[in-house]
C-alpha cells in the first residue's frame, strides 16, 4: 500500500527541483522546462488527492492544467523565438532590459 | 506489493530524471531527461488509477509539449557552449536556500496532515477512465471548458502573431 | 491494475531488445580505431565548410504550434465521446461551442496564410 504522504513528498521534491532549476539556470528554455516540471508536480499532488478522496473532480482540473501548459508553451516558445531573432541570445542575463 | 515496487522505482526515476533535466548543459539532453520524467509520472498516474490522465500525460507532454521544445532548440540551433555556463555562484546559493526553505514548508505541511495514511486499496469501477472524466467535464465543468477553448484560441493567435512572420 | 502489468512487460521486453542489440554490437562487433579523420563528417572527400546543423525555417514552428493546439482539442473531445450517452444534449451543445471557438483559430490561421507551403 502506498501512503498519501509519500506521493506528496514526491510531488514536493519535483516541485523544489523545478524551483531550483528556475532560479539557477540562465537559459530561458531550461527555465521554461522547470516551469513545466512544477506544473507536473502540482498535477501529481492533485491526482494523489483524487485517489485518496475517491473524487473525480481533481482529475478534470489536472486536465485543465495540462491544456493550460500546452497553451503556455505555444505562446512562450513563440516569444523566445521572437526574442532570439531580434537579439540572438536565449540567456536571461542578456535580456534584462524591458525596452531596447 | 507490485504496486509499491513500481511506485518506488518510478518515483526514484522521475526524481533522478528531473534533477538531470535541470542540470545538463545541452538543452537537447535536458529535454530527453524531461521526457523520461514525464513517462515515469505517467506510470505513477496509472498506479493512482488515473488511467485517462496517464494517456493524456503521454500524448500532451511527451508527445506535444516536449516535441515543441525540441523543435525550438533545433530551430534556434543553440551551441552547447553558448548556453548554461556554470557561473553565477551567488545565484546557485540563492537557489539552494530557496529550495531548502520551500522543502521545510512542504515538510511541515505534510507532517501536519497527520499520521501516514495509505490510499484506499481499490478504486471504484470506472474511476479515472475517459467516461468518468467526460461525465464531469461536459456537465459540471462546461464553463471552464469553454474558457479553455478561448484560451487555446488566444494561444493560436498569439503564437502566430509572435512567430508567424515570414522572414529570416 | 493487472491489465497494465502486460504493458509494463512489453516495455521491459522492448527496452531489453533495443538495449541488448546495442550492447551486443558494441561488445562483439569490430571496433575500428577512432582517429580524427574518421570522426569527421563525411562530405564526399571535401573538407566541410560549415556546421551540419542549420536553423529550421520558422514555418515548421507554426505547423508545430497548430499540432499542439489541435492535439489538446482532440484530448478534450475524447472524454465526450466516451460519455456521449450520459451527458446528452447539454454536453453536445457544450462540445459544439468548444469546437466553434477553436474553429475561429483555424480560420484565422488559414486567412493569415499559415497553412500555405511556399
Amino acid at each position: 500500500m502506498i501512503a498519501l504522504q509519500s506521493l506528496l513528498t514526491l510531488s514536493a521534491v519535483l516541485f523544489v527541483i523545478g524551483v531550483c532549476g528556475f532560479i539557477t539556470r540562465r537559459n530561458v528554455l531550461i527555465m521554461f522546462m522547470s516551469v513545466e516540471l512544477m506544473l507536473n508536480a502540482a498535477n501529481l499532488a492533485m491526482l494523489a488527492f483524487a485517489r485518496h478522496n475517491a473524487s473525480m473532480d481533481p482529475q478534470v482540473v489536472a486536465m485543465f492544467v495540462m491544456a493550460l501548459a500546452a497553451a503556455e508553451v505555444a505562446v512562450g516558445l513563440a516569444i523566445i523565438v521572437a526574442v532570439f531573432r531580434r537579439r540572438g541570445t536565449v540567456n536571461i542575463d542578456d535580456l534584462r532590459n524591458l525596452k531596447w | 506489493m507490485a504496486e509499491q515496487i513500481f511506485f518506488y522505482f518510478f518515483a526514484a526515476l522521475s526524481i533522478v530524471s528531473a534533477f538531470l533535466a535541470v542540470t545538463r548543459k545541452n538543452p537537447v539532453v535536458s529535454v530527453v531527461w524531461l521526457i523520461s520524467c514525464m513517462f515515469s509520472l505517467a506510470v505513477i498516474y496509472v498506479i493512482l488509477s488515473a488511467f485517462f490522465l496517464a494517456a493524456v500525460q503521454v500524448i500532451v507532454y511527451a508527445g506535444a509539449i516536449l516535441m515543441l521544445f525540441v523543435f525550438v532548440i533545433m530551430m534556434l540551433n543553440l551551441k552547447t557552449g553558448m548556453v548554461g555556463q556554470l557561473r553565477n555562484l551567488g545565484l546557485k546559493f540563492v537557489g539552494l536556500i530557496a529550495a531548502l526553505l520551500i522543502l521545510r514548508q512542504f515538510y511541515s505541511a505534510i507532517k501536519g496532515a497527520g499520521a501516514m495514511t495509505g490510499l484506499p486499496p481499490r478504486a471504484a469501477a470506472g474511476f479515472g477512465e475517459a467516461a468518468a472524466v467526460g461525465k464531469l467535464l461536459y456537465s459540471q465543468y462546461i464553463y471552464p471548458l469553454e474558457l479553455m477553448a478561448v484560451l487555446l484560441l488566444v494561444a493560436i493567435v498569439g503564437a502566430l502573431v509572435l512567430a508567424g512572420k515570414e522572414q529570416s | 491494475m493487472l491489465d497494465y502489468v502486460a504493458i509494463f512487460l512489453t516495455i521491459i521486453v522492448a527496452a531489453l531488445m533495443a538495449g541488448g542489440a546495442l550492447l551486443l554490437s558494441a561488445l562483439i562487433g569490430p571496433s575500428p580505431a577512432k582517429t580524427k579523420e574518421k570522426e569527421r563528417p563525411f562530405e564526399c572527400g571535401l573538407v566541410p565548410i560549415e556546421e551540419p546543423g542549420r536553423r529550421f525555417p520558422v514555418h515548421y514552428y507554426v505547423v508545430a504550434i497548430l499540432f499542439v493546439v489541435f492535439d489538446i482539442e482532440v484530448i478534450f473531445l475524447y472524454p465526450w465521446i466516451a460519455s456521449f450517452d450520459e451527458v446528452g444534449l447539454y454536453g453536445f451543445i457544450g462540445a459544439m461551442a468548444f469546437l466553434l471557438v477553436l474553429t475561429f483559430g483555424l480560420i484565422y490561421e488559414w486567412l493569415r496564410g499559415g497553412l500555405e507551403w511556399h
